[in-house]
């Protein structure tokens, strides 16, 4: 006899795959968006990351899988979009690392520390654009970027936290996670 | 949030937050002052392609260039280069952001002017008396 469709532990959860994509779309959304800005400061690397409130939202409200997952598929259909491979490289390794900070600190902080989760997020950002600007460029002088960018991740990432913390607080979590 | 508060995790971070911001400050401090030092000196601008210096132009005051450099392969484009009042700076480039051209001409030390697309940085170098180990940057 074979089991019940919804007990197979690998089928697909339909509700939770719509949400995910949603969510991709949402982010992919605010990251064209914020493209369309003029940059803050003509150097490369500075920028809000406002789609990193996707991020961060999705920690808050899911497992940090999902929002790994959204994450991925954010910066592929970004790059292919643009259609530039070599900003692929950066947003993979700023998003990865990124990521890998701030699920960490979320998993050790919580919710009530948002803010510093994305401020960390941001300054892993900014650090493992510059490791592939190095990489890339095969110049180690591409350091001289990394104070005025970890200032500049601080500031921006303390915005996309505030945001996410707000957020978090208006929005009732049954209107954002229906799971 | 960011406010007075008594538990020592919140406390703990905001000090890091404040020692990484003073750290950068500083950092920044230095090289800006570092690069303002050697304003009298002579000064030399290296443009690196793929990591290689390819060229090397003396930023003498009254010299004024325009040229323009191609890169192949995979980060196929241009960049035109101009020198003007003892600075360099990318004019015009084919590049998706122009972030190279928005960085305006430079004549310190301070940063490079980079585009990353085309895998080009242009570097100055302060002119000293040893200028075999000035240019040992790898």
């Amino acid at each position: 006899m074979t089991p019940l469709p919804n007990k197979d532990p690998k089928k697909v959860n339909i509700k939770k795959l719509t949400l995910l994509a949603v969510y991709t779309t949402i982010a992919l959304t605010i990251f064209t968006a914020e493209s369309f800005l003029p940059p803050l400061a003509p150097l490369p690397g500075i920028k809000l990351g406002l789609s990193n409130i996707v991020t961060l939202w999705l920690l808050m409200h899911t497992k940090a899988r999902d929002a790994l997952l959204v994450l991925l598929m954010r910066i592929l259909l970004a790059s292919f979009f643009a259609g530039q491979m070599v900003s692929l490289l950066y947003s993979l390794a700023g998003g990865l690392l990124c990521f890998a900070v701030m699920a960490l600190l979320f998993w050790l902080l919580g919710d009530k520390y948002i803010v510093f989760v994305s401020i960390f997020g941001a300054l892993a950002h900014n650090l493992g654009q510059i490791a592939i600007a190095i990489f890339v460029t095969e110049l180690p002088s591409m350091l001289a970027y990394l104070p005025v960018l970890a200032i500049s991740g601080i500031l921006t990432g303390t915005f996309t936290g505030l945001c996410a913390f707000y957020l978090k607080r208006h929005l009732p979590p049954k209107t954002a996670w229906p799971l | 949030m960011i406010k007075p508060c008594k538990d020592k995790k919140s406390l703990c971070l905001i000090a890091t937050v404040l020692v990484i911001l003073l750290l950068a400050a500083a950092a920044l401090g230095i090289q800006l002052h570092r690069a303002s030092q050697g304003e009298t000196a002579a000064k030399t601008a290296v443009i690196y392609q793929d990591g290689e210096p390819i060229r090397r132009i003396p930023l003498l005051p009254g010299t004024t260039d325009t040229f323009t450099i191609e890169s192949s392969g995979d980060n196929a484009g241009f960049n035109t280069l101009q020198i003007a009042d003892g600075k360099i700076g990318i004019s015009d480039a084919d590049c998706p952001d122009k972030l190279c051209v928005k960085m305006g001409m430079i004549s310190s030390a301070a940063y490079p002017i980079s585009c990353l697309p085309h895998k080009l940085v242009i570097q100055i170098e302060d002119t000293k008396e040893e200028p075999p180990v000035d240019a040992l940057t790898q």
